[in-house]
């Protein structure tokens, strides 16, 4: 017999050790990041590494984040969510109502909560493809948002205005909005048994199923988390606009899949985690805030993400992670 | 159906593959649900709608097909489900030192933040089996445990199984290894189609008895006669290399000739195979078929030029488990042509061979994925005979298929053999290689180290050979 398994190299360690190995994808995102980084200092100088100009990045990336951590849970499950763009829509529509502010906001969370079982449960239960059963849900909520709101307007609560838009010791309110989803995302998923029966769930529901774990809860609590990232994301961009827009959200959908694809969650489950989607929305932040300093056409960032998406999936796969 | 276990014994369940001798244990560990019928324990009726009711009730399983997630360490693992069972929390570090104890008792020297997808089957297997004795219970059932494990490994398990009954418990335990069965169980349950034949005290019955059983009528000779005489060379590797190989490789396979490849586990079989059926680049030396070069063609034009492979993984790399019968065995043969090339009829001679195969199948349109292991094997074997293979690669034919399949697979193996044909075979059952190949190659460490004929090897002999030599230092490891 050999001792303990202590001289293993650092690429045995990312194939053999299951920490390491569900998080290979984020340590890729990462340097991909850091070399972004590098580049836009290095060329932007001064207009990229400035205070204000990271004070916009962070307010203008913490839906993002919002949305695209709530989309981790759900791909971590092995499912998807295409309604995430529309809850946000509903979100804004609803918290501009002309209704006294304190009923608006648990209506919000509670509109939201419910579309995350409607799509958790018919995903699970009825067995409808998390692509179709999202896709129904999301032209539902998008038609009640319009018809809620059918142009943008109305008024925000001013307790989001002031959450959104303020500073707290020096540092935009977005900042804070990130690093405690970012924590308490991380925290869920690392620290908690619920990340350990979701990275089971997501492997194989019925194996997960067999070893005592109710896998179908935990698939449509992924649904539930992820509309409510929604609802949050909703409520901070209606606090920051200072008013309500019908078609905020629609943009978000799709690019909180990328977001998380980016930072090496497999769309197919059981593989990645909230530690790789902040670099990838990081990197998605920083490519359309280069373009915009660089003074390129903004329309560049869609070709660039389509690009990126098609890489990610290729490049974080099944196959390679041998399972 | 009825079964009893007690205290301190172990019972056997056997049966041919599809018997219900699984489905009977997923009935007691809350799986399944059973139809009709009762399970008492101490007295008292279960009701065992979930796997976490029949863990309460103190039942635990080593499940056959594994319920290990690829994706999770040993450690989380080892504890899914029952994170909280000490009452609270376990911190990472509690949980790195209970799996390590926990595995240290079965003598596994695997870290405990080792991806479980990462290890191999043998390796799977035995923490399935650290995870089933970890539980707190009073009944455990062994699905299938050995069909993995090297032999070392499987004597780990019947010592731990032997401390299970001093302790009391009670043990079910189902495999198709009668020789097991024997050393190690009190009591034998013997099932057929899915009924329940009868149950006797081992020590009242013999191998045979036990085989009748099964299958229902008297087998007089699990394994055909060996070949009278080998014709000339088909089969020729000289320093023969694939690039997953660890050393060049000389062998042959004669005409007529079934050529065993015996060993521990993970000791370059299936790299072998893989690399002579072309699925791995060449490194160095030769390859001839049948004195025609075919060193450098791809796995595909091997095909054409008659290497046929079936695969250990069935369901994997062997089948199109969506498609049919037909489309299965016809496939290899499709493969020969262009992309465009009108697809042959080849209906008759598909159905003529799933007649001589003895395919249980109501037609040729079924899809494989309804058949039982045994007869997706011969789907399989069916292939290369249809598209006129001359030597088959077969690694492990009848991992987990039952004896009466075993024995359909041993004949159609000799059979094609007889036809002026090849076979290397792979296998970990030391049994079945001796009573059916003419000669045997012993590989460790992905050098072939021994060649003899089977006629009178010995299980014991091979071992030996198979064995790192005592001085090796740290090869154990990769057994």
């Amino acid at each position: 017999m050999i001792g303990k398994e202590s001289h293993r190299s650092i690429a045995q360690r990312l194939q053999q050790d299951a920490f390491w190995f569900r998080q290979r994808g984020a340590l890729l995102s990462f340097m991909i990041l850091g070399l972004m980084l590098l580049f836009l200092s290095l060329f932007l100088g001064e207009r990229f590494v400035s205070t204000t100009n990271i004070a916009n990045l962070a307010g203008q990336l913490a839906p993002l984040f919002l949305v695209s951590l709530g989309q981790t849970f759900v791909l971590l499950g092995a499912g998807f969510d295409l309604s995430v763009g529309a809850v946000i829509s509903l979100t804004t529509a609803i918290l501009t109502l002309d209704f006294p502010d304190v009923f608006k906001l648990p209506l919000a969370i509670a509109a939201a909560v419910t579309v995350g079982l409607v799509n958790g449960v018919g995903c699970v239960y009825l067995r409808v493809h998390p692509i179709i059963m999202t896709l129904a849900t999301s032209s539902i909520v998008q038609g009640v948002a319009l018809i809620l709101l059918p142009t943008p307007g109305g008024i925000a609560p001013q307790v989001l205005v002031t959450a959104a838009s303020g500073t707290l010791f020096g540092l935009p309110a977005g900042f804070y909005w990130i690093i405690a989803a970012a924590a308490l995302s991380i925290w869920v998923v690392h620290g908690t048994k619920y990340g350990v029966r979701l990275y089971a769930t997501g492997e194989n529901p019925q194996s997960a199923w067999i070893n005592g774990i109710n896998a179908p809860s935990i698939r449509i609590s992924t649904y539930v988390i992820s509309a409510m990232c929604a609802a949050i994301a909703g409520a901070y961009l209606t606090g920051r606009l200072a008013s309500g827009d019908p078609n905020v959200g629609i943009a978000l959908g799709l690019d909180s899949i990328l977001g998380a694809a980016l930072g090496g969650t497999l769309l197919s489950g059981g593989v990645g985690g909230p530690i790789g989607t902040i670099a990838g929305v990081l990197i998605i932040g920083l490519l359309n805030n280069g373009l915009n300093l660089a003074n390129i056409s903004p329309y560049y960032q869609f070709v660039f993400k389509g690009a990126m998406l098609i890489a990610a999936v290729s490049l974080f796969r099944r196959k390679e992670a041998g399972l | 159906m009825q079964l009893t276990g007690l205290p301190g014994m172990c019972h056997a369940v056997v049966g041919e593959n599809g018997a219900g001798k699984s489905t009977l244990m997923k009935i007691l560990s809350g799986v399944v649900r059973p139809d009709r019928g009762r399970i008492v324990k101490d007295g008292e009726d279960l009701k065992l709608h979930h796997p976490l009711d029949a863990r309460h009730a103190g039942i635990s399983t080593i499940f056959q097909e594994f319920s290990l997630l690829p994706n999770l360490s040993v450690a989380e693992n080892l504890f899914l489900g029952r994170e909280g069972d000490i009452g609270h929390a376990m911190t990472r570090a509690e949980l790195a030192q209970r799996s390590e104890q926990a595995l240290s008792e079965l003598e596994l020297n695997i870290a405990p933040d080792r991806r479980v997808g990462s290890l191999g089957v043998g390796q799977q297997q035995m923490v399935e089996i650290t995870k089933g004795v970890l539980a707190d219970a009073s009944v455990f059932i062994f699905d299938e445990p050995t069909a993995a494990l090297a032999s070392h490994e499987v004597d780990v398990l019947f010592a731990l199984i032997e401390r299970l009954k001093d302790e009391g418990k009670t043990i079910f335990y189902v495999s198709h290894r009668l020789a097991e069965i024997f050393t190690l169980c009190d009591d034998i349950t013997i099932m057929k189609d899915g009924e329940f034949v009868r149950c006797v005290p081992t020590a009242l019955t013999n191998e045979d008895e036990v085989i009748e059983g099964m299958v229902g009528r008297p087998i007089a000779e699990l394994f055909e006669a060996r070949a009278a005489s080998i014709g000339p060379v088909l089969l020729e590797a000289k320093g023969y290399q694939g690039q997953a190989m660890k050393r060049p490789v000389d062998l042959t396979v004669g005409t007529g000739e079934i050529v065993g490849v015996a060993g521990l586990e993970a000791q370059g079989q299936q790299e072998l195979m893989r690399a002579l059926a072309g699925f791995d680049q060449r490194r160095g030396g030769s390859l001839t078929l049948q004195g025609k070069d075919i060193s450098d063609i791809e796995a595909r034009k091997r095909i054409a030029a008659g290497i046929g492979l079936v695969p250990e993984s069935r369901k994997d790399d062997g089948l199109f488990l969506s498609l049919d019968i037909a489309d299965n065995m016809q496939s290899a043969q499709v493969a020969r042509g262009g992309l465009f090339a009108l697809t042959p009829s080849l209906g008759e001679l598909t159905r003529d061979i799933m007649t001589r195969l003895a395919v249980k199948a109501p037609d040729a349109r079924t899809p494989v994925s309804d058949l039982s292991g045994g007869n997706q094997q011969k789907v399989v074997l069916g292939r290369w005979l249809l598209a006129g293979a001359h030597v088959l690669l077969c690694e492990e034919p009848t991992r987990g298929v039952d004896i009466g399949a075993k024995r359909e697979i041993y004949r159609q193996l000799r059979a094609f053999a007889q036809q002026g044909n090849g076979i290397l075979v792979t296998s970990r059952e030391l049994t079945e290689l001796i009573g059916l190949c003419d000669r045997l190659l012993v590989i460790r460490d992905g050098g072939i180290v021994s060649d003899v004929p089977a006629e009178g090897a010995t299980e014991d002999s091979l071992l030996r050979a198979a064995l790192p030599t005592s001085l090796d230092g740290g090869q154990t490891e990769a057994a």
